[in-house]
């Protein structure tokens, strides 16, 4: 009886301590989800109530948008290019920092810090570097006698530059394989090696495959990440004198395409349409990857 | 033998790459604080002065003084301190329920819960933003705060979780046959035990906060509400500079816009990255 | 760290946050019973002017409270609409001609007030081509207070050193290309390398002049149809774009010297704007004005625009606003612009100050702006403009413009064609779509003057 009395009054405290959260819930993350999609087939502007137009958002978007496919493009590619990139260098720089040298938190700790820097303050300071003239990444290749571009205002080189400073802040998933690395148990190192198998070989046959389940996690967030990207895009638009997409819209990106159309021009029902159209993608992305990770992911 | 000298070449290769490598992270950030010193012919030099001539610390008064700093920085820190507190309080509280206090639904809102985190801040914006606008909170920071308050920080739900699951229920059995109430266990017996990922977690959000261009860009518009983010692009921008942006004093602004993220860092790594390294294994 | 250490920096960073939180949230200032006008100025040069004349406005006004609040100019229109959407619109807002379409709905028609105070406020004083400008199918919408004028900026040094004659009214574009062609030279030892004439990108002020002076226009007469890809529209493209690509007298895009003309590495600039006069003296460019060299159709020798400030039709003071815009066109707030190095609306400042022969150093002829002022064209908007130029066209001309392979005159003409029908074709599309429809009284599309 005082069980019973005691399990119900847990539940009563159950929902009055997640009472906040469920709110937050509603509130902010599934109010919102089914407001966009009703708003993903409306003209809104804010200012007057929201016209239903059917799929036209949608249409428009895919047929007739001349920036919507090159953001995505532009988007693509940036994923393409940086999170694989990106989880080579991380589990590299782990690779090495894992043979127990002296001085590892040290190391540790400047190859992380850049990822938790502010990314409007790492992206002047990026800008300033890739700056045509007296940027120090110009100056540098002029010694070498290279005339670099004119990157951020550069049609061809401005996704590029970004790319390279996205690479800059590899260090979560750096940390995080380093953690995956040191969960092998040494045990394993210590049975190949009395097999006589290389250093490669081992890394092949033991490493790999126990920390497949660090990688796949880098990878989903990696990609997720990636096709989120904002913060980055916008400072390097808005200082590349250009406009906010960047010169003829090289670093355009998804998110930042919908920042213009919602907030700059205030079509919020096509920018609505752009919303959903991002989470479905990544909603398939993740599941491919999950279908995908069955089979090269090593579980317990 | 071999394996000695191998040894010792392999550990030097090593080494080296380290070192190239940590060297490479760290020159924009030393190229940003050497700019920061000097002065502006020597920024635009032609062939270019690696080293300024003399520390310049007037460089910094100089562009703290151009616009109101001292303002933005508060509001950059009121922000984080909010959010901070409202972070810790409700998400401690959905944390202890999910972990100790079995009910019916309680699996499924956490997989709910923990399914948010995939959804993009795009899907939900727009209609905060016209919500938020229609109760005439846009140029507050409410917008900015009030989603802490409400237990939206998923991954600090997830890792509270993790270690009160972690703490041995027989801890909490003294106090409640005393008759204490389930807050009082959180709080006297469960948030004790759990400082490092409360740590963490306070860490995170500050980053989170003290980084976030997105929301101040939205909803901010006046400058004396203005964020460190935004002040500095606006700084970068000013309009009709003949000579381009204040490189030297961007460049100062952006160092003291870091030093805050560096120096807590700097005192709370190990607990930070420990943070981090669970996040990713037992996802 | 030790263990004493880290509390100890926590709790003396924990304090000095507290401090600078408490510093931070001091309560705005209480209006005690005037009217208060909310007024959101674009962060630009003339701030000082600004914060100057609204002192003093509040002076000559002790009943009426000015509370200006200061955006960046990038962010401006974003904020402004969205304070407008949330329902609390500032009072005052920055206007002009260029955004004039898009604000109508929500610009308080100061026609009347116009019309009552006209002898007041000496209407005549003004000169006709501003008031134009500041007209949209015959209602007053805003209140100029100065404007700037599309002109040929050249630096006096460049031409001195180069023995080359400085340009003339009857100068034609022939004229300017060949002088920009002698004019710009390489790096030499010590010194950089100068070009013919700057290149503005990114924003239409140059382009937009061009294809209009070849006779080509940015839409038809109803706004409803982009025109950029007939052939006079094509032929000023093509100059401008020449201007790096075939001629080599301008920089290509990022190539050019940080800061423009005012660098002294540029001997020329089209169209410029009058609001960076003041940079130019600050820094000692010794420079000059002269009109517009002619293009084929010997029209559009200069275009006007207009800083002004517009009232929101939802302000509850419009009587307190129109007392600030007397304020602000009279005859000293107009001499405090002069002063500040802005171009005057008004003929008797005018006559006093920068007609004045030997008032200003530079730019010695300041008389041809206002020669430019009196044969201008004031350019109709669409309220899409600004989105279909920045969003939809823009990135074809950035494209046109970078594409840097050797190609000769036919081929740059096909890929140049090809651009801008690319354009004008996903300019027609937007207009279909998403294009801002006419209201039943018109508004929304100003008719041509």
């Amino acid at each position: 009886m005082a069980q019973a009395s005691r399990r119900s009054g847990e539940s009563v405290w159950f929902w009055i301590l997640v009472a906040p959260a469920v709110l937050g819930f509603l509130a902010f993350n599934l109010g919102p989800m089914i407001e966009s999609l009703y708003l993903s087939f409306t003209k809104y502007d804010v200012i007057s109530p929201p016209q239903y137009i059917g799929v036209r958002n949608y249409t428009y978007l895919i047929f007739n948008d001349p920036a919507f496919w090159p953001s995505v493009i532009v988007t693509a590619v940036f994923a393409a290019v940086s999170v694989p990139l990106g989880l080579i260098s991380a589990l590299g720089v782990a690779l090495l920092l894992n043979r127990k040298v002296a001085g590892q938190g040290v190391f540790r700790t400047i190859y992380f810090l850049p990822s938790l820097l502010p990314a409007t303050a790492s992206g002047v300071v990026w800008v300033f570097i890739f700056h045509p003239t007296f940027g120090l990444l110009n100056r540098l290749l002029y010694f070498v006698g290279i005339e670099g571009p004119a990157w951020t205002q550069s049609v061809t080189w401005a996704l590029p530059a970004l790319i390279i400073m996205s690479l800059w802040g590899f260090g979560q998933p750096m940390v995080i394989f380093l953690a995956g690395l040191q969960d092998v148990p040494d045990s394993l190192y210590e049975a190949a090696d009395l097999d006589g198998a290389s250093r490669w070989q081992q890394f092949r046959n033991v490493t790999l495959p126990l920390i497949t389940p660090v990688l796949f996690f880098n990878l989903v967030m990696g990609l997720i990440g990636a096709l989120k990207v904002f913060d980055s895009a916008y400072v390097f638009g808005s200082t590349s004198g250009v406009g906010p997409g960047g010169p003829a819209r090289a670093t355009l990106f998804y998110a930042l395409n919908l920042y213009q159309k919602a907030f700059s021009y205030f079509h919020m029902g096509l920018a609505s349409a752009m919303a959903w159209l991002l989470f479905l993608a990544i909603l398939a992305l993740t599941a491919f990857n999950f279908w995908l990770g069955k089979r090269w992911v090593h579980s317990e | 033998m071999n394996r000695e000298r191998s040894s010792i070449f392999s550990r030097v290769t090593i080494y080296a790459l380290l070192l190239g490598g940590a060297v490479a992270m760290l020159l924009p950030l030393v190229w940003m604080v050497l700019t920061s010193f000097k002065s502006f012919e020597e920024v635009l030099a032609s062939p270019p002065v690696w080293l300024p001539k003399r520390i310049r610390w007037e460089n910094y008064r100089e562009a703290l003084t151009t616009f109101d700093f001292i303002r933005y920085f508060a509001n950059s820190t009121l922000v984080a301190a909010v959010n901070i507190a409202g972070t810790l309080v409700s998400c401690s509280l959905a944390a202890y329920a999910f972990a100790r206090l079995p009910a019916r639904g309680s699996k499924l809102l956490f997989a709910l819960l923990l399914s948010t985190t995939m959804l993009p801040a795009q899907v939900t914006v727009i209609p905060l933003f016209s919500w938020f606008s229609a109760l005439g909170l846009v140029n507050t920071f409410t917008p900015l705060m009030l989603p802490a308050w409400l237990g939206t920080n998923v991954f600090a739900i997830f890792l509270l979780r993790q270690f009160f699951v972690a703490i041995p229920k027989d801890f909490a059995e003294a106090a409640r046959v005393d008759g204490a109430s389930e807050l009082r266990i959180l709080f006297s017996v469960y948030l004790p035990l759990s400082k490092p990922a409360l740590l963490t977690i306070a860490v995170f959000t500050f980053l989170g906060s003290w980084n976030d261009l997105w929301g101040p860009l939205l909803y901010l518009h006046d400058e004396s509400k203005y964020t460190l983010p935004i002040a500095l692009l606006n700084f970068v921008g000013l309009a009709g500079q003949a000579r381009g942006s204040p490189w030297h004093l961007v460049m100062a602004v952006s160092t003291v816009m870091m030093l805050p993220v560096v120096v807590i860092f700097f005192l709370a790594q190990r607990r930070f990255i420990e943070g981090i390294a669970a996040s990713g294994i037992k996802a | 760290m030790s263990g004493k250490l880290r509390p100890t920096i926590l709790a003396v960073l924990l304090v000095a946050m507290a401090a600078m939180v408490i510093a931070a949230l001091r309560p705005p200032e209480k209006p005690d019973g005037r009217t208060v006008l909310t007024w959101l100025v674009p962060m630009q040069l003339d701030r000082p002017l600004l914060e100057k004349l609204a002192k003093q406005f509040g002076e000559q006004n002790p009943d009426i409270h000015l509370r200006m609040t200061f955006v960046p100019g990038a962010q401006y229109q974003t904020k402004l609409k969205t304070l407008i959407a949330s329902g609390h619109p500032p009072d005052l807002f920055y206007a002009g001609d260029v955004w004039v379409a898009y604000y109508r709905p929500f610009l308080l028609d100061l026609t009347p007030f116009f019309e009552r105070d006209a002898a007041e406020i000496d209407l005549d004083d003004i000169y006709p081509a501003v008031l134009a400008a500041c007209r949209t199918d015959g209602q007053y919408l805003f209140t100029p207070r100065w404007f700037s004028v599309a002109l040929l900026y050249y630096n006096r040094t460049i031409f001195d050193e180069a023995k080359e004659a400085y340009p003339t009214a009857d100068w034609t574009w022939d004229e300017y290309l060949a002088a920009a062609k002698r004019l710009t030279r390489p790096a030499s030892a010590g010194k950089p390398a100068v070009w013919g004439s700057q290149i503005v990108t990114g924003w239409w002020g140059e382009w937009l002049t061009l294809v209009r002076q070849a006779g080509g226009e940015l839409f038809d007469a109803d706004m409803k149809r982009c025109t950029l890809d007939e052939p006079e529209a094509i032929r000023g493209m093509m100059f401008y774009i020449e201007k790096v690509r075939r001629h080599r007298v301008s920089p290509a895009p990022g190539r050019g010297p940080d800061g423009g003309f005012a660098s002294g590495q540029l001997a020329m600039e089209l169209v410029g704007h009058t609001g960076n006069w003041t940079q130019f003296n600050q820094i000692g460019l010794n420079w000059d004005i002269a009109l517009l060299p002619a293009g084929p159709t010997e029209k559009n020798r200069s275009e006007v625009a207009i800083d002004a400030v517009g009232a929101s039709n939802q302000t509850k003071h419009p009587e307190a606003c129109w007392r600030f815009f007397k304020f602000i066109m009279s005859k000293p707030s107009i001499r405090a612009h002069v002063d500040a190095g802005y171009l005057s609306i008004r003929k008797s400042v005018a006559e006093q100050t920068l007609l004045a022969p030997g008032y200003l150093k530079h730019p010695q002829h300041a008389a041809v702006a206002y020669e430019a002022l009196a044969i201008s064209d004031h350019g109709a908007h669409s309220p899409d403009f600004i989105e279909i130029v920045r969003e939809v066209i823009q990135p074809e001309i950035d494209r046109a413009l970078a594409d840097d392979r050797d190609l000769n005159e036919s081929d740059r003409l096909a890929a140049v064609t090809a651009a801008c029908r690319r354009a004008a074709t996903a300019a027609n599309d937007f207009i279909q779509t998403l294009g801002t429809e006419r209201r039943q009284d018109g508004s929304g599309i100003p008719a041509k003057r």
